[in-house]
């Protein structure tokens, strides 16, 4: 071979070993992706917290509502109307998200009633039942009681308040 | 940028949206607090139940008083007026409220002399009617009668008894 030959040869050559250089030095392996996705906690309104129906008197008093299904009521200086069809209930919150899995319940420490104008509010403070996990079927409960105040005196009529409550993982 | 400082750029924007993951799958909603304050109910005697003066018999018999006022009487001879018992019923307007009256009352006399007994009936439906003023409460008119049985050769005097009316809601 000639050396023009040769040089052609020898580039051809070079080029070629430079082309394959990357692939001789290159090394593979697999990595793993990975994602999850899992169910937003929620929480819904099932029954409203009522302390019912109480008879006005010159001193009032307090009514204690334990959180759970037996509404359980207590009565100091304030009398219900016992024929009431209107009587105590704790709330009952639902919620739903993964299953078996514990959350966190933040509840308003108080509400305030307000009734017909002109009257003073009745305060309550909040206390929650709540079962603080989710079962199997990826739901769970909260109940919520209180004590309510009322005054000596209170006026007659239907008092209202709005509270929060939140969930959490 | 080099590839060490993009990696530390993506690992803290993970660790920025993991960290605000929790906050924005947390879930709240609000509850309604319910009472109600409802009027005592109350009761005032304004007329007293007479059966009224009748002359001694030597048979004895019975003076019958209807809760509407009509008046009979068998055996007995009625001097002056009989007067059925009235009583104002006061309580929240929209409720039906129960009445609870004593079967029968002993009406004691002078010394010496035989109880005259009388037994008792009333006839108000439990339905207020609508008074004014702010609240609005509602009033009842709750009557009472009876029949009083007179003994033979019954011991001249003024005879009376206590009875027990109760009204609830």
């Amino acid at each position: 071979m000639n050396a023009e030959n040769k040089l052609k040869v020898a580039i051809a050559t070079l080029l070629i070993l430079g082309m394959s250089a990357s692939s001789a030095m290159a090394a593979a392996t697999t990595g793993t992706a990975e994602a999850s996705v899992e169910e937003q906690i929620s929480i819904s309104i099932s029954k409203e917290l009522r302390f019912g129906e109480l008879l006005q008197d010159n001193f009032g008093g307090t009514v204690t509502l334990k959180p759970g299904p037996s509404n359980n009521t207590t009565f100091s200086g304030v009398k219900p109307v016992i024929g009431s069809q209107f009587g105590s209930q704790s709330a009952l919150f639902i919620v739903s998200g993964d299953a078996n899995r514990a959350f966190t319940t933040t509840v308003d420490p108080s509400v305030d009633l307000t009734g017909p104008d002109g009257s003073a509010p009745m305060n309550a403070t909040l206390t929650n039942a709540s079962d603080g996990v989710l079962d199997a079927f990826q739901n769970a409960n909260v109940f919520i009681g209180g004590t309510l105040t009322v005054g000596g005196n209170q006026t007659i009529g239907a008092y209202t308040g709005t509270y929060n409550v939140t969930v959490d993982y | 940028m080099n590839t060490k400082n993009r990696l530390k750029v993506a690992i803290a924007v993970l660790l920025m949206l993991g960290m605000s993951a929790s906050s924005a799958m947390a879930a709240s909603t609000t509850g309604k607090a319910e009472a109600s304050v409802v009027e005592q109910i109350s009761i005032f005697q304004l007329t007293e139940l007479s059966f009224g003066t009748m002359l001694q018999s030597n048979t004895g018999g019975t003076i019958s008083l209807t809760p509407k006022g009509d008046a009979t009487s068998s055996g007995v001879q009625l001097v002056s007026g009989t007067q059925r018992a009235v009583f104002l019923v006061i309580g929240d307007f929209n409720r039906a409220y129960t009445t609870t009256l004593d079967p029968s009352v002993d009406l004691i006399g002078p010394v010496g002399a035989t109880p005259m007994n009388a037994t008792l009936t009333n006839d108000n439906d439990g339905v207020f009617f609508q008074g004014e003023g702010v609240p609005i409460l509602g009033i009842d008119e709750l009557f009472i009668g009876g029949t009083l049985t007179v003994g033979r050769n019954q011991i001249p005097g003024v005879y009376s008894g206590t009875y027990n009316v109760t009204v609830d809601y």
